[in-house]
Parts: C-alpha cells; sequence; structure tokens
C-alpha cells in the first residue's frame, strides 16, 4: 500500500500527468486512423521519452499503450476498417450499427466498455503482479530458459500464415538478436568481418523498420478513399440499460481478455476474436451478431482493452512481453535502464508501482478524450496519407538515429522496413520475429549461465518442476494445434 | 515456383550462410556450450524449415493482388527515394537540406506527381523538417543525421 501511495504521488506529478495526457491521446490517434497502429505508436515515440526522467517516458509509453488499443474503435465502427488488429471483431458489429444512424450509440457502447474492461484489468494487473514477482523470484536459470522456450512456442502456434511460417520467423527473429557480440565471452559473431556489426543491430531501428516503415510501405499501395459518416450532434453516451443486459458479456469479455493477455506473445489480436465467438454462441439471439449487435461491441471492445492490463503482467513480473506492442515497451523501458523482470519490484518498486498507476489514470484519461473530443479524432481520420506517411517517415529517421547517433542504424532501418513489408506480404507473421528477438537473450543467457552453475548438466532443465512445466507446455502448445489441424482436415 | 518455394531458397541461402560463417568463428572455451552452440542450432533448424518449405511450400497471394487492384510503383519509388535519402545523409549533405528535399519528392509522389501539387509540397517539407529540427535538436536536445 505504500509503495502504492509513493507511485500515486509520484504519478500525480504535473509533468508526468501531461504526458499520461499526450501519450493517450496520440495513442488515440495512432489507434484511429487505419494503417497507424499502436505498436506503431510506442515504436515512434520512444525517442520522445530519451530526455525524459524514466517515470515520465513511461507515463507517456503506457498512454500510448492504451489509447492505442482503444482508438481502433473509431475507424472499426465509422470506416469498417480496424484502426489496429484487436479491434477487428468491433467492424462486425460497430459499422452496421453506424450504417443504421447509429455511430454516435455504437462508439458509446465502445467506449464505455473500453473503459470498464480497461480500469478493471488495471486493478488486476495490480493485485496480481506483486504475488507472481514473489514467485517468479525463486525461479533460476533454467527455468527462465524454458519459460522463454514456452513464450516463443506459443506464439509461433497461434501465429497466421502456417506453423512453419511461425517457427522460421521466430528462428529468424532469434538470430538477428545474434548478430554482434555474444553474452558471456563477448565472441564476435556474423559480423562477416564488418566492425559496425559487433555492436550487432540496435533494438529500436529493427523495432521501427518492422512496424512502421513496413507499414508505410503497405500503406502506399492501398488507394481507398475514405467517406466517413456524420454522427452530428448524436448522443454518445450509452443508456444504463444496455449494460443491465450486456453485464455477463462484459465480465465474461474482460476475463477472456486479461488472461489472453497474460498468455506470453498473444494480445488483443486473438482476444477480441475469442471473446466475441464466446458471446455470440452464449447470446440468446446470436443471429443478430454481425448486423450491428451491441452486445458484439461490448464483447470486442471490453476483451482488447483488457489485455492490456494482462499483457502488462508477464512484463513487470518476468521480463517477457505479453504481445508485441509490450515488446516495444520492453525496448523502451531498458532504453531508460529498466530491466523489467521480478527484480524490478526489490529494486525499483516506485517504476513498477507508477506503471500501475499510469495504467489506471490512462483508462481515465483514454474515456475522457474520447468521450469529449470524439468529434476530434473522427475529424483526424481526413487528414491525408499524402502528409501523414512522408512525416511519420520522418520521424522513423529521427527514431532510428537517435539512440546510437550512428548511420548504421538508419540502413538497418531501411533493411528491416523492406524485410517486414516484404515478410508480411506474403504472410510471414511478425510477431514471432519480434518476440524472438526480444527473447533471445533470455533464452540464451539462463540456458548458459545455468549449465555453468550445473556444471555441464542438462537434466535439472527436466527435472526442476517448474522448468518441466514449461517444457511440457512448450511441446503441448506444439503439438494440439497439430492435432487439432489434423483432426479438422481428417 | 510459388511464392512459398521462393522463400524457402532464400532463407535456405541464408542459413546456409549463417551456418557457414558461425562454423568458420574462432570462439575462447569460456563455458560448456560456448557462443557457436545456438546460432548452430538456429541455422540448422532454419536450413531444416527452408527446405520443408522449398518442398511443402503452396504459396501465398499477397492481399491486395487477390483484389486485383495493385500497383508496386510507388513502393518502388518510395525504396529508391529513401535510399537516395540516407546517402546524402550518409555523405554529409546535412540533416535540413535532404530531408526538405526528400519530403518535397515523398508528398509530390503521394500527390500523384502533379505539378500544382509541388509548392504545397516543398511548403510542408520545409516547415515539417525545421519543426523537426528545432523541436529535437534545439528542445530535446538529440543529435539527427
Amino acid at each position: 500500500m505504500e509503495y502504492f501511495l509513493t507511485a500515486a504521488l509520484i504519478v500525480s506529478h504535473p509533468m508526468n500527468l501531461l504526458s499520461i495526457f499526450v501519450g493517450t491521446f496520440f495513442g488515440l490517434v495512432f489507434g484511429a486512423i487505419p494503417g497507424l497502429t499502436a505498436t506503431m505508436g510506442v515504436a515512434l515515440l520512444i525517442p520522445f521519452t530519451f530526455k525524459m526522467d524514466p517515470i515520465t517516458g513511461i507515463c507517456l509509453l503506457i498512454g500510448i499503450f492504451i489509447g492505442g488499443i482503444s482508438g481502433g474503435l473509431i475507424s472499426a465502427t465509422l470506416l469498417r476498417m480496424p484502426g489496429t488488429p484487436s479491434s477487428v471483431a468491433t467492424c462486425f458489429d460497430g459499422y452496421p450499427m453506424a450504417q443504421k444512424g447509429q455511430a454516435g450509440q455504437a462508439l458509446g457502447i465502445g467506449i464505455v466498455s473500453s473503459f470498464l474492461a480497461g480500469l478493471s484489468t488495471a486493478v488486476g494487473l495490480a493485485l496480481l503482479s506483486p504475488p507472481i514477482a514473489r514467485l517468479a523470484l525463486h525461479l533460476g536459470y533454467f527455468e527462465y530458459f524454458s519459460l522463454g522456450l514456452f513464450a516463443l512456442t506459443i506464439v509461433v502456434t497461434l501465429s497466421k500464415g502456417g506453423m512453419v511460417k511461425g517457427i522460421l520467423c521466430a528462428f529468424l527473429g532469434l538470430v538477428i538478436s545474434m548478430f554482434g557480440t555474444a553474452p558471456i565471452d563477448n565472441a564476435a559473431r556474423f559480423t562477416f568481418g564488418w566492425d559496425e556489426m559487433k555492436a550487432g543491430f540496435s533494438l529500436l531501428p529493427v523495432l521501427i523498420g518492422l512496424f512502421a516503415v513496413s507499414q508505410i510501405i503497405t500503406e502506399l499501395l492501398k488507394s481507398e478513399k475514405i467517406m466517413i459518416p456524420q454522427i452530428g450532434r448524436q448522443r454518445i453516451l450509452p443508456p444504463l440499460s444496455l449494460f443491465r443486459d450486456e453485464w455477463r458479456n462484459l465480465i465474461r469479455s474482460t476475463f477472456i481478455g486479461f488472461f489472453i493477455g497474460i498468455l506470453p506473445g498473444i494480445g488483443g489480436a486473438t482476444g477480441n476474436i475469442v471473446a466475441y465467438a464466446q458471446a455470440k454462441s452464449a447470446s440468446k439471439t446470436p443471429e443478430k451478431f454481425g448486423t450491428g449487435h451491441p452486445g458484439g461491441i461490448v464483447a470486442s471492445e471490453s476483451a482488447n482493452n483488457a489485455t492490456t492490463g494482462g499483457a502488462l503482467i508477464p512484463l513487470v513480473t518476468l521480463g517477457i512481453p505479453g504481445d508485441a506492442v509490450t515488446a516495444i515497451l520492453i525496448g523502451g523501458l531498458m532504453i531508460h535502464g529498466i530491466q523489467p523482470g521480478p527484480m524490478l519490484f526489490k529494486s525499483n518498486p516506485d517504476v513498477v508501482y507508477s506503471i500501475f498507476v499510469a495504467t489506471f489514470i490512462s483508462n481515465i484519461m483514454m474515456v475522457l478524450l474520447m468521450l469529449g473530443a470524439i468529434r476530434v479524432f473522427i475529424f483526424l481520420l481526413k487528414i491525408p496519407k499524402t502528409y501523414l506517411l512522408p512525416l511519420i517517415m520522418a520521424l522513423c529517421v529521427i527514431g532510428a538515429f537517435a539512440m546510437n547517433n550512428r548511420m548504421f542504424d538508419i540502413w538497418t532501418l531501411f533493411l528491416f522496413g523492406i524485410i517486414g513489408f516484404v515478410l508480411e506480404r506474403f504472410q510471414f507473421p511478425l510477431t514471432p520475429v519480434l518476440l524472438g528477438i526480444v527473447l533471445e537473450p533470455i533464452i540464451e543467457i539462463n540456458l548458459r549461465e545455468g549449465l555453468m552453475a550445473s556444471q555441464g548438466d542438462f537434466f535439472p532443465i527436466f527435472t526442476q518442476p517448474i522448468s518441466l512445466l514449461f517444457i511440457l507446455l512448450a511441446v503441448l502448445s506444439v503439438l494440439v494445434p497439430l492435432v487439432w489441424r489434423r483432426e479438422k482436415s481428417g | 515456383m510459388n511464392s512459398d518455394r521462393w522463400f524457402g531458397a532464400v532463407f535456405l541461402v541464408f542459413s546456409l550462410v549463417l551456418f557457414w560463417s558461425n562454423e568458420t568463428l574462432d570462439t575462447p572455451a569460456f563455458d560448456l556450450l560456448g557462443s557457436k552452440f545456438l546460432p548452430r542450432v538456429a541455422s540448422l533448424a532454419m536450413i531444416f524449415l527452408s527446405i520443408l518449405l522449398l518442398v511443402l511450400g503452396k504459396g501465398s497471394v499477397p492481399k491486395a493482388k487477390e483484389k486485383g487492384r495493385i500497383t508496386y510503383r510507388p513502393a518502388i519509388f518510395f525504396v529508391i527515394l529513401t535510399a537516395a535519402y540516407f546517402l546524402a545523409l550518409e555523405f554529409g549533405l546535412g540533416y535540413r537540406g535532404s530531408t526538405t528535399i526528400y519530403l518535397t519528392l515523398f508528398v509530390f509522389m503521394l500527390s500523384d506527381y502533379r505539378l500544382r501539387a509541388l509548392p504545397i509540397s516543398l511548403a510542408t517539407a520545409v516547415v515539417s523538417t525545421h519543426a523537426f529540427y528545432y523541436f529535437f535538436e534545439k528542445f530535446l536536445q538529440l543529435l539527427l543525421p
């Protein structure tokens, strides 16, 4: 409790509140405009935090994260174009409602559902993280190695485009992270006699390249003209009676989103679809889903916002990302010298509890901004790509260079922009690449140090119960989808 | 040959190069596994998966191609323009000069090369370049390329 009060005092500093406000606003903008995503927003705005106090920087990044996931609702409802992958299911009922002249009500239902779910999971994050971190303190080298392996396999098996492509992408991420100086003995790997390569690929240019530059190239290929329905003076706040009918749906979807968020590597993109499917199957009128049923929006929006709190749990307690955005958040924290994981609760409790408080406040700011300034965000949808894309590219260059001030990073940005575009174009998933990059040091360092500690004995990987549990879960997460697919095709 | 098989071939060459590079590496024997172990495992796994993709690949159709309205011209122009911009930065042409030219051409390209759009493109480029310059270099004191 003492830590909470301290964190509340820290976060309530005007500079930190302003930081959350600005972050949430830009997150909503990135989430709302199709083609810009929360992942891109966090990657692009990390350089803005370089000169900030770490907690102010974290407040900004948390704001973008929460805002980015929430903003997808606007374009999903008005344009049937999910601003983020987390809002795909919102299109199913949001857009038909907008077509019936109920755009304001659809947006209101989405905003309130997002807020209630986001706030509940912020509380869940604060309640569950400390005991998980206490447990995680007992994890040794082999447990961390197995956990890293499990996180990687679960991402691979749930990624789109087939398992072979998913595994290949995960290994691609692992080898990208191996370029440069190795841990422990400082051997220079994959440098091809090139001095610049000894430092390897910096995380930030790789992330901006994969998720922002590749997206810019993708957007260049599209030529859709945007027609935005008017919401006029429609009432935004939904009637209370609606939530009397949908409270079960809201709670169920929040739980689904929260627990999917906790699973490493899976985020809102999966959570909103699963919650929507569950809401539809539990409904007395499933035939109305997809035709403008408020329950569809409640399910999708509460689930995707619930994943934000869930995804932050493995990040703060284990140092393992819950999804693509939190993988970039880890990069952002490390740039500020903060290593997420259980030790953070001991070494920097102010930082951990500030994350909890910032998540809570950001959800409040999100609902206030969305309800108060929804017309501003709708107006921003009209910004032509002609001006938006070049400005984002200019920001990408600044972001890639700012960390180490070397031209090599600019070329890294360019290379990974093209790689990301080509991979995604041909349905090779990018999330396993990202997770591979982030998890490689965890897997390699813990395996090697574990073997040094056990004097070369591999058996503890299989004899220590928690390590064995993660290894079994990793094996199951590969085998179960294979069996399901075989049964489906058989 | 479908796209998956092309990718299989590219990944195969890439992973063979990585494997060769790793095997020719001279590393100190500091711990049991050493720095060559995981790169070896990863490159061998990639070789196996690339062969699998080469043999079993069914091919993936880019999403926009399915809709039958795609032109790669803007993407190719973007890549060439961006490479030229980075070369200009590399050879010390200066951030403000090269970024202004880059943004002007980029906005001009996205305006379908209409000459009427050129003054607006230039104005946008000049204003945004200088706004970035003063915000990042002067206010945040970050170095720009």
